[in-house]
């Protein structure tokens, strides 16, 4: 970098804070925040460049919020209740009951906007069906409140008539951890997306060949983005539109590399009326909350 | 030596590098263990949560920074069953790499065994505790070959320096030595080996002030006193040579002298030392040899026995030296008598031998009248003069004997009749052989006589002519032979005298007299006892024992006992006689002088000597009335005794004439047949008895008219 193009990136940034703080001066910041999918640090190096593109598209601040887990972010969730928020489908599902808001994107992720919820074994695990994982170790790559590492996989259970307690759960740091451990026999099977398998990084560290999906949901919407319903229609469909532009530029194709998508496509609330209902079938009506809190 | 030394100090020093890399090995191998232990501990700790929440991509990910460190070849996390729980394998190790080329389907649990089989590499194994609960285990291999390779490669370049250094060392070492050492050393040897051999003259010069210059300076000092020693040997070698020709040459001389020793030895042993003639031996041997040649050629031989007259006397009164000069005189004389044919030889002592071969009786006779002649001439004997005479007697072969021994014995005997007789030679009579024993066999009945009481003391009164009363006796011998009867005390004394018989014979007699006196005593006749003592017998240092041991045993006072001492022993041994009167137990008995005039006295001595009786020889006496020398004779020796105070005792009267002489001339005693013979003692007291009241008027007359 010469000294002149040096200068222009460092008057651009300082220009751009100015700009947005002008801006900023005028409307409150929008609260962005991001469910713990990936850690901390993984998810702001990820979603800072979306932050800025938003903050750019809608003239406004906008603040990335992060977290560690998703307890610490469900409880800050449920005290903040922040703008935009990116959950799995089960806070979602939560958080449109609780407190309305509204689904307006969702990820498009190896250029498809579903996903389905997955049990893998190994090939040679003598597994041959979801009925005899009954006694094992089941490998969950999400907490209680993953939808494909958990809930889709004990809906799967469930469907093959194993309830809780039929089978040990166990909890990996994160599915990608649930597939190898799995492969590494450290549990008979793992509940988790089925994408999973066909990540780099898995493919990377484990011979994915020697595993295989055991049952496998239908395809159901991919995770959401939901706004806060007290964001007005317009702002809203701002939001919407810089999301969903993202894949029309190159700038944009950057930040949707950045969050590892492959674009963002418009979503309902009605795109996850059959989570709803899977939600419903394992934890019930009240969908867990009283036993997830 | 050099190389010796080299390859000590460089076995040394490659041993302390090699174990200086054993040392380094095991510490990095020390350090390697402490540094997998570190980071296997890390890992361990830091696996712990991703353990518990099944993160394999964070375990990977330590695994992957773990293997990046240096000499970790593999790392992987293992459950309780030695499952893998990670996944990772650097592909960028070789090691790693060539196992999975290798083998298929290898996971990273089995690489550890596989990389363990290396001995290149080492494996360490941690624990990973959960609440003291083994949860897993972290097992680091690691490679210390480059290290190793490291230190191999320096112990490589100390070697190399050590060999280097090595090689440096034994060569200074070799410089040094050879110059400081081996070379001085060499020339120690070469100098040693031409000591060796004898080369003398060349000295070490080693520089310097160490233990080399003082062996050199010792070696030279050496070499000059071997050199030193090595001429002494020479010089000693030479004398030795010359010692030894000395030697060979006194060999030789002592050679011809042993032969001519051996001449004389054999000479000597047939021949008399004395007179040289041949010895007894061989005049027997020649006696032998004529006797055969007689016998064969049918001729006679003439044995001749000769024995000198009174050489006794001759010997006891001038000493044996005198004595023998007279045998080596008449030695010298006999030949003069003989032919050349004849051989005259010393039997012993004054006895003389001569063999006469092939002569008749009258010839052999008439050889013993011209030896006879041959001594007549008075012999000089000193300042003395003296004539001497011998008896001979001849024995002829074969009529006197046919053997050597026979014609001996014979001559010997008729030697002795000679002698009794003092006749001329005399041949041997058979009919007159009165002693057909040898004179040693008469020797052994002489001795048996003492024993046996075959001799006798007879006593023969001293009569006092003043008193015509007999107050002393003179005690003689008689030996009564049983088989030859009477034999003369002229003939046995001498031959007691010649052996240790007439010191026997002296202490009978000695004996035999105490004790008549001791009996006369018990019967009340007081008589004074005469003896005769031999030279030999008064000269014996016992006699003053003996005669007090028997005064005493006898209780018979010593002044009863009166020693009669011939002249020619007093003047012969005139000390040792003065002794024996000074002697505080013979001192107390009574001495006369005997056979005065037959010797050569001094008067002067005669003047000292503490005996006052002289008894005039009865040679002097016996013819005295016929004989005026002999009377002369007798007259001066009564006048030299009277005048000298002594008493004189006439030996020999056998006439009233003779008696009236020496009444006449003062004559004090006398002894002899006119009064009686020597009678038994049993007879003495009635010869006494009757010579004391048997004198005539005459003699009593002349007797009282002398006084």
């Amino acid at each position: 970098m010469d000294k002149r193009q040096f200068l222009k990136c460092s008057i651009g940034a300082l220009s751009f804070p100015l700009t947005q703080t002008v801006r900023a001066a005028s409307a409150k910041p929008l609260r962005l925040a991001v469910f713990p999918r990936r850690n901390a640090s993984v998810t702001y190096s990820m979603f800072m460049p979306f932050t800025r593109y938003l903050a750019r598209s809608l003239e406004r601040d906008v603040q990335l919020e992060i977290f560690k887990d998703f307890t610490s972010f469900w409880e800050e969730f449920q005290q903040k209740q922040f703008d935009i928020v990116h959950f799995n489908q089960y806070h979602y599902i939560l958080a449109r009951h609780q407190f309305g808001y509204q689904a307006i994107a969702r990820n498009l992720e190896f250029g498809s906007s579903t996903i389905a919820g997955s049990i893998i074994v190994r090939k040679d695990s003598g597994i041959e069906a979801v009925s005899d994982l009954k006694g094992k170790n089941i490998l969950f790559g999400g907490g209680p409140r993953a939808m494909q590492s958990y809930i889709a996989p004990v809906w799967l259970l469930q469907q093959a008539g194993l309830e809780k307690g039929d089978y040990t759960e166990r909890f990996a740091i994160n599915p990608p951890n649930a597939v190898i451990s799995t492969y590494l026999r450290r549990a008979e099977a793992a509940g988790t997306g089925d994408v999973i398998i066909r990540l780099e990084m898995v493919k990377k560290i484990i011979d994915v060949g020697a595993m295989q999906y055991l049952a496998r949901t239908e395809p159901m919407a991919h995770l959401p983005w939901a706004v806060n319903p007290a964001i007005d229609s317009d702002l809203k469909q701002q939001i919407q539109q810089a999301m969903l532009g993202l894949k029309d530029t190159p700038v944009g194709q950057d930040i949707l590399d950045s969050i590892r998508l492959s674009g963002l496509v418009k979503a309902e609330d009605s795109d996850y009326t059959i989570i709803e209902k899977m939600v419903r079938d394992v934890y019930g009506d009240d969908l867990g909350i009283s036993k997830l809190g | 030596m050099v190389l010796l030394v080299s390859g000590i100090i460089l076995v040394a020093m490659l041993t302390n590098a090699y174990f200086q890399f054993r040392d380094e090995v095991a510490t990095m191998e020390q350090v390697l263990k402490v540094r997998a232990q570190s980071l296997g501990q890390m890992l361990s700790s830091i696996s712990l949560d991703a353990l518990l929440v099944y993160d394999v991509v964070s375990l990977n990910t330590y695994i992957e920074y773990l293997t990046e460190q240096e000499q970790v070849v593999h790392a992987v996390i293992l459950d309780t069953h030695d499952k893998a729980l990670t996944t990772f394998m650097d592909r960028t190790d070789i090691y790693v790499q060539t196992l999975i080329d290798t083998r298929k389907d290898i996971d990273s649990a089995s690489i550890v065994s596989l990389l363990e089989q290396n001995r290149e590499l080492v494996a360490f194994r941690v624990p990973v505790m959960f609440n003291d609960v083994l949860l897993a285990k972290t097992v680091l291999v690691l490679d210390n070959s480059e290290y190793v390779a490291v230190s191999a490669s320096k112990f490589e370049d100390k070697v190399l320096v050590t060999v280097i250094i090595g090689l440096f060392v034994g060569i200074a070492m070799y410089f040094i030595f050879t110059s400081k050492v081996l070379t001085p050393v060499r020339r120690l040897s070469d100098s040693a080996n031409r000591i060796a051999n004898y080369e003398f003259g060349q000295y070490l010069e080693v520089q310097g002030d160490n233990e080399l210059t003082d062996l050199s300076d010792n070696f030279n000092q050496m070499s000059l006193n071997i050199e030193s020693l090595v001429a002494d040997r020479n010089r000693a070698l030479e004398d030795l040579e010359e010692l030894n020709h000395d030697l060979e040459q006194r060999v030789q001389e002592r050679t011809l002298e042993l032969q001519a020793l051996n001449v004389e030895i054999a000479h000597q042993a047939m021949h008399d030392p004395l007179t040289d003639l041949p010895n007894r031996t061989l005049l027997v041997e020649r006696l032998k040899q004529n006797i055969e040649l007689a016998r064969r050629n049918s001729t006679r031989v003439a044995f001749i026995m000769l024995d000198l007259n009174n050489f006794k006397e001759v010997n006891d009164t001038l000493g044996h030296p005198e004595g023998d000069r007279l045998l080596q005189t008449v030695a010298t004389r006999l030949p003069s008598a003989l032919r050349g044919s004849d051989t005259v030889g010393r039997l012993g002592g004054d006895e003389f031998g001569i063999v006469l071969p092939d002569v008749d009786r009258q010839q052999a006779v008439d050889v013993a009248r011209k030896v006879l002649v041959s001594l007549e001439p008075s012999f000089e004997l000193g300042s003395q003069k003296l004539t001497i005479g011998a008896s001979i007697g001849i024995a002829i072969y074969p009529e006197h004997g046919e053997d050597d021994a026979a014609l001996i014995r014979h001559a010997d005997v008729a030697m002795y009749e000679a002698k009794r007789d003092r006749s001329a030679p005399r041949l041997y009579d058979p009919d007159q052989d009165h002693y057909t024993t040898t004179r040693l066999a008469l020797m052994a009945d002489l001795h048996s006589a003492v024993n046996n009481e075959q001799i006798k003391l007879f006593y023969q009164p001293q009569v006092e002519l003043d008193t015509c009363k007999v107050h002393a006796v003179e005690a003689l011998l008689r030996w009564h032979h049983p088989d030859h009867g009477d034999i003369a005390p002229d003939f046995f004394i001498p031959m007691a005298e010649s052996s240790d018989l007439i010191q026997l014979i002296s202490d009978w007699v000695l004996e035999k007299a105490i004790t008549q006196i001791a009996d006369w005593q018990a019967q009340g006749v007081d008589l004074q006892v005469a003896i005769n003592l031999s030279a030999r017998c008064l000269l014996n240092k016992s006699l003053a024992e003996t005669v007090a041991r028997l005064c005493d045993k006898y209780d018979v006072s010593p002044s009863r006992l009166k020693v009669e001492i011939t002249e020619s022993v007093i003047m012969s041994h005139p000390d040792r006689v003065m002794d024996i009167l000074d002697h505080p137990v013979l001192s107390t008995l009574n001495y006369a002088i005997d056979d005065f005039g037959t010797g050569y006295s001094s008067l002067s001595y005669l003047k000292k000597l503490p005996i006052r009786e002289v008894k005039i020889d009865k040679s002097f006496v016996l013819d005295m009335a016929d004989d005026p020398d002999d009377a002369s004779i007798v007259r001066s020796v009564i006048e030299l005794a009277h005048n000298l105070g002594h008493t004189v005792v006439a030996e020999g009267v056998e006439t009233r004439q003779v008696l009236a002489q020496l009444i006449a001339l003062g004559c004090d005693q006398v002894q002899g047949f006119y009064y009686s013979p020597a009678v038994d003692a049993r007879e003495l007291p009635e010869v006494i008895g009757r010579i004391e009241t048997a004198v005539d008027d005459s003699i009593r007359a002349a007797v009282t008219g002398k006084s």
